[in-house]
């Protein structure tokens, strides 16, 4: 798939992901018509297409699939009509060439992870939003984005390495003040 | 750095060797602190992870809220439509005034009404670490509404989340409270929820089943000149008790 496209889905950038979002969306919504699924609904699921794409991007599935970001996207969207489909009509299966459907989009499954946070995991979500910008910044490209402390590097204006690490370890120190006081 | 924070730094981004994995299992076995280190660097994780999702999540919504816009036809300024509502009002409260008995507004409110799925909090079966959003949103999709209404309640009042105000609104229309229902939906109306563009649409169904029917008509053309969300249903409904 398209490096920069991902690197865009990764790290967030508002305005590679405007353009991502607004090329794609006509044509999805299109595209979903035919499951006769009303524009509400399939505004819907581009949503959530786009947010676990995201998630593939983040985790690494991204890294091996040859095709374009679009057919990848459209597969996870598929998956999702489906889904609903199924919920809508109470249904074990659902087969739209049975009823005339044709394309060749390849679909992609999505299984939602577990995204509540424990009783911990939540207090410290409400301690990371008070660090300052650069902290924040910094334990996301870390510890969200899974980025080394040589990528990091690569990333941001900090010069080396040990820069990195102490601005790290700053960072860390200054949260766990904010969770004894 | 010392060995056992390179061993955490590495556990946290999966990059650890086979026999750095067999040492990190060793070393949690007998050193209590280097377990609380790790944990405490898994939540962090977990937490900075959702952190970022949300921040995602905004930006979509950011984007699909004005991707909507744009593909939909420019609509009226609010002035103009609160001076087109209302001469509507005034013209309807004296049709109506003579006109009270058509349709009866009770059942077009219970064949048009359906609670609005839930969007917010992802169920899945088996999970163990229920908190009170789970709770309610599982409660509000098994349909026990009164239930669900006591824990939007709560959250509303510990989060200030506006989308509790609508699926608690949702919960009492199901429940025939109207009456209950019609302030919240108001008061969600005046925030910058992303399910605001369907508020409308159950606005229209309180006032309606509160037989108020000039509102509920005035409502109505709200939700068709906004061509949101239920334009053609609102259409229907419309022309059912005109």
């Amino acid at each position: 798939m398209e490096e920069n496209h991902v690197k865009a889905l990764i790290h967030n950038d508002p305005i590679e992901l405007s353009k991502l979002y607004n090329s794609h969306r006509d044509l999805f919504l299109n595209f979903g018509k035919k499951y006769g699924l009303s524009y509400d609904d399939l505004s819907d699921i581009y949503q959530e297409a786009f947010i676990a794409l995201r998630k593939h991007a983040l985790n690494g599935k991204l890294d091996a699939v040859n095709s374009t970001l679009k057919t990848y996207l459209f597969g996870i969207g598929k998956f999702m009509i489906y889904d609903l489909l199924k919920e809508k009509k109470k249904t074990t299966e659902y087969n739209p060439a049975k009823v005339g459907i044709y394309d060749t989009i390849e679909i992609i499954s999505y299984e939602a992870e577990d995204e509540n946070l424990s009783y911990e995991q939540g207090l410290l979500q409400t301690y990371f939003k008070k660090l300052g910008k650069k902290c924040q910044e910094m334990l996301t490209l870390f510890y969200s984005r899974g980025l080394s402390i040589d990528e990091i590097v690569e990333h941001t204006a900090y010069t080396d390495g040990s820069v990195v690490r102490s601005q790290k370890s700053r960072c860390l120190k200054s949260l766990k003040e904010m969770i004894k006081s | 750095m010392t060995k056992q924070e390179d061993l955490i730094e590495k556990y946290i981004q999966n990059r650890l060797s086979p026999t750095e994995e067999v040492l990190v299992h060793k070393i949690l076995q007998n050193d209590i602190n280097f377990e609380r280190e790790l944990t405490f660097h898994a939540n962090l994780k977990k937490a900075i992870e959702k952190e970022d999702e949300d921040n995602f999540r905004n930006l979509i919504s950011e984007l699909e809220s004005k991707a909507n816009i744009e593909s939909k036809p420019p609509r009226r300024s609010y002035i103009k439509w609160l001076v087109a509502a209302s001469i509507i009002l005034l013209l309807g409260l004296s049709y109506f005034s003579t006109f009270n008995q058509k349709a009866s507004t009770n059942d077009l409110f219970a064949s048009y009404f359906e609670p609005y799925r839930n969007v917010i909090q992802p169920l899945e079966r088996g999970n163990e670490q229920q908190d009170q959003k789970s709770l309610a949103f599982l409660a509000y999709e098994k349909g026990e509404y009164e239930e669900a209404i006591n824990l939007f309640t709560a959250l509303y009042t510990t989060t200030k989340e506006p989308y509790y105000l609508f699926y608690k609104a949702n919960a009492l229309l199901k429940l025939e409270k109207a009456n209950e229902a019609l302030p919240l939906l108001l008061e969600h109306l005046k925030t910058n929820d992303t399910l605001k563009a369907k508020t409308t649409w159950y606005l229209a169904l309180a006032y309606l089943k509160l037989n108020d029917r000039p509102n509920a008509r005035i409502t109505l053309e709200k939700v068709i000149t906004d061509a949101k969300y239920k334009t053609t249903e609102a259409q229907k409904l419309l022309s059912a008790f005109n």
